[in-house]
């Protein structure tokens, strides 16, 4: 069974996002980065299916050069083989740009039987690009995976989260999973790994090599256009009550009833 | 999609077993209020098996038509189904605007449907706004965890698609006595050519109430100190008829499910109250709830950041607090019945 990893590289969550003053756009220059971690389950579940049902899985990235960093991180967990999508035509591109782009690179690899992403990357948090990938490929997508059961040689079980609560689904063969938290706990990289992660040479793929149309990525070719970016508000913070735990409880409750929500 | 003559504000509603989700009605007061400023039509879509009943909802909510798909295959949401029914029926009437819920759901279909539209999608919206020039939606959502704000449009491809979150937009009052346009189309795809099937539903277990969706959320983290302390967390839930959160301290911990996590690697949540209780407020787990409407915390270090973003602060013990404001919730609920 062959599997696609698709990854993402995003600023570290532990650090509040900056927005330039001149561009408006969020600064990543100097700023730690890290592996999406949604895109970490989708990469562990793929090496445990792998290691469950044979197979090679194989990781990509649509980014600059530096998103070999995350690509490395997945060769480290244990991918035999990385892809970085990278073209300064992709620059800019929104979420129907990224999936066309993924799904063209993905398409001129090779053929695979499962396409596993994360739910969705935490620094645009759209959970678009994995749905908009199994669209091009004309492949079954199960979102919000936790479980995945079974894989047969023609079909996938997997439970699925939604919002009423979990359904067990069967899908046919291709098909893309999009990955919870909850799914694994993704393993950490060995030395050994890690160092041959290190030597490993991860071909970069251009428009050209996987065949996107002009006109088709980048700012110019995405539907959807940044109108404006901006830092919200911050909240002021309100009363603080300290003192026993009979009036400060009792405070708490006053001023929940006032609210009149219940 | 491609089309400047696009019109019409659309919904597509969200059911589960024949109940209409909160969001559903929060999209169609929201597009009647853009279709009035349009000068055009609210069409809801209603997708499903034996829901004829619930298009009058929509009606209630200002939809001036139904488009109803009701047939067996459709009894369980499906991706490619569903995606089918409401590609048809954009594809014959051309709207201007789409909004489905920024639920699970919600957002696997409206990012196939846009793929499949080569149009435009905006994720998790909390506003809408029209630019008065080029009546363009100006779709305003939060990105990086909510730490940046982007306001998106979608310039030339039609319709402009963006799903709603939960809880972010206005209720308008439902008006029974209102009635409209119902019109019935067939499902497009047969059982045969389906690629997917639903297995087993979980629901969810019995009187538990979806974070999504509530009003509001009683959550604990680290200070609770073990996993009992969400039985105190509980009893205070259940008296305010709350859902039960948690911080990633706390289901990293072992102490309870991550289907209960707040926060950037959780459910991203907006109620009417919040109560954090032993949550110091780290940066990931206020990028879950800091939209809420009102947020109490409770905490015994007065230093904790998530003072910094409450309403109400309570510095103290919370084994001393919460059984203080249980008691005093049942004694007030007492008082007026």
């Amino acid at each position: 069974m062959n599997i696609m990893v698709c990854i993402k590289q995003v600023p570290d969550n532990a650090v509040t996002p900056k927005l330039d003053p001149v561009t408006h756009r969020v600064v990543k220059e100097g700023v730690e980065m890290m592996v999406s971690p949604f895109d970490q389950n989708a990469m562990e579940a793929a090496l445990r299916l792998a290691e469950t049902y044979g197979g090679e899985v194989s990781v990509i990235t649509m980014g600059d050069e530096s998103s070999k960093g995350a690509l490395k991180l997945g060769l480290a967990m244990g991918a035999e083989r990385a892809y970085l999508v990278c073209d300064p035509a992709l620059e800019g591109s929104d979420s129907w740009a990224t999936s066309y782009v993924l799904a063209n690179a993905i398409k001129s690899i090779g053929e695979f039987d499962l396409i596993l992403c994360g739910k969705q990357a935490i620094d645009g948090d759209t959970a678009q690009v994995g749905a908009g990938i199994a669209e091009q490929l004309d492949i079954s997508q199960l979102s919000y995976v936790n479980e995945i059961r079974e894989v047969t040689a023609d079909y996938i079980t997997a439970k699925r989260v939604s919002q009423a609560g979990e359904e067990v689904v069967e899908a046919k063969l291709p098909a893309l999973l999009t990955c919870e938290k909850s799914l694994n706990e993704p393993r950490y990289p060995t030395l050994k790994r890690t160092r041959l992660a290190n030597r490993t040479e991860i071909p970069v793929l251009d428009c050209a090599a996987i065949g996107v149309e002009a006109g088709k990525t980048g700012e110019g070719g995405s539907p959807t256009a940044i109108h404006k970016l901006y830092t919200p508000a911050p909240r002021q913070s309100g009363e603080v009550f300290a003192g026993e735990a009979k009036e400060t409880g009792k405070i708490a409750v006053q001023k929940i009833l006032e609210l009149k929500i219940i | 999609m491609s089309n400047r003559n696009s019109q019409g504000v659309w919904v597509c509603l969200e059911q589960t077993d024949g109940k209409i989700a909160g969001v559903s009605f929060e999209m169609l007061s929201e597009a009647r209020r853009l279709a009035d400023e349009l000068s055009a039509e609210v069409s809801a879509v209603l997708i499903g098996n034996q829901v004829t009943a619930q298009a009058q909802q929509a009606f209630a909510y200002g939809a001036d038509k139904v488009y109803l798909c009701d047939d067996e295959t459709l009894q369980h949401y499906r991706t490619e189904s569903y995606c089918k029914v409401l590609e048809d029926l954009v594809r014959e009437h051309s709207p201007e605007i789409l909004l489905l819920g920024a639920t699970n759901n919600g957002r696997d279909l409206a990012a196939r449907l846009a793929a499949r539209l080569e149009t435009g999608l905006s994720a998790d919206c909390v506003a809408l706004a029209l630019d008065p020039e080029t009546r363009n939606l100006i779709q305003t959502r939060p990105a990086y965890g909510g730490n940046i704000m982007a306001e998106i449009l979608c310039p030339v491809k039609r319709p402009q698609m963006c799903t709603i979150r939960p809880n972010a937009m206005e209720r308008l009052e439902p008006d029974a006595s209102k009635t409209g346009e119902l019109i019935a189309v067939p499902a497009s795809l047969k059982e045969e050519a389906l690629r997917t099937k639903v297995l087993e539903v979980i629901a969810k277990a019995g009187g538990e109430i979806s974070l999504t969706d509530a009003q509001i959320i009683v959550s604990g983290g680290r200070g609770l100190g073990d996993e009992k302390g969400f039985e105190l967390i509980g009893e205070l839930a259940a008296a305010l008829n709350a859902a039960v959160g948690a911080s990633r301290a706390a289901v990293d911990s072992g102490w309870i499910p991550y289907e209960h996590q707040v926060g950037q690697t959780g459910k991203t949540v907006g109620p009417k109250l919040y109560i954090a209780c032993g949550i110091s407020g780290a940066l990931q787990h206020l990028a879950g709830m800091k939209t809420s409407d009102v947020i109490v915390a409770i905490n015994k270090d007065e230093e904790a950041p998530i003072f910094g973003v409450a309403n109400y602060g309570i510095v103290g013990d919370l084994y001393q607090v919460l059984p203080v404001m249980i008691e005093e919730l049942k004694a007030a609920f007492a008082a007026r019945s």
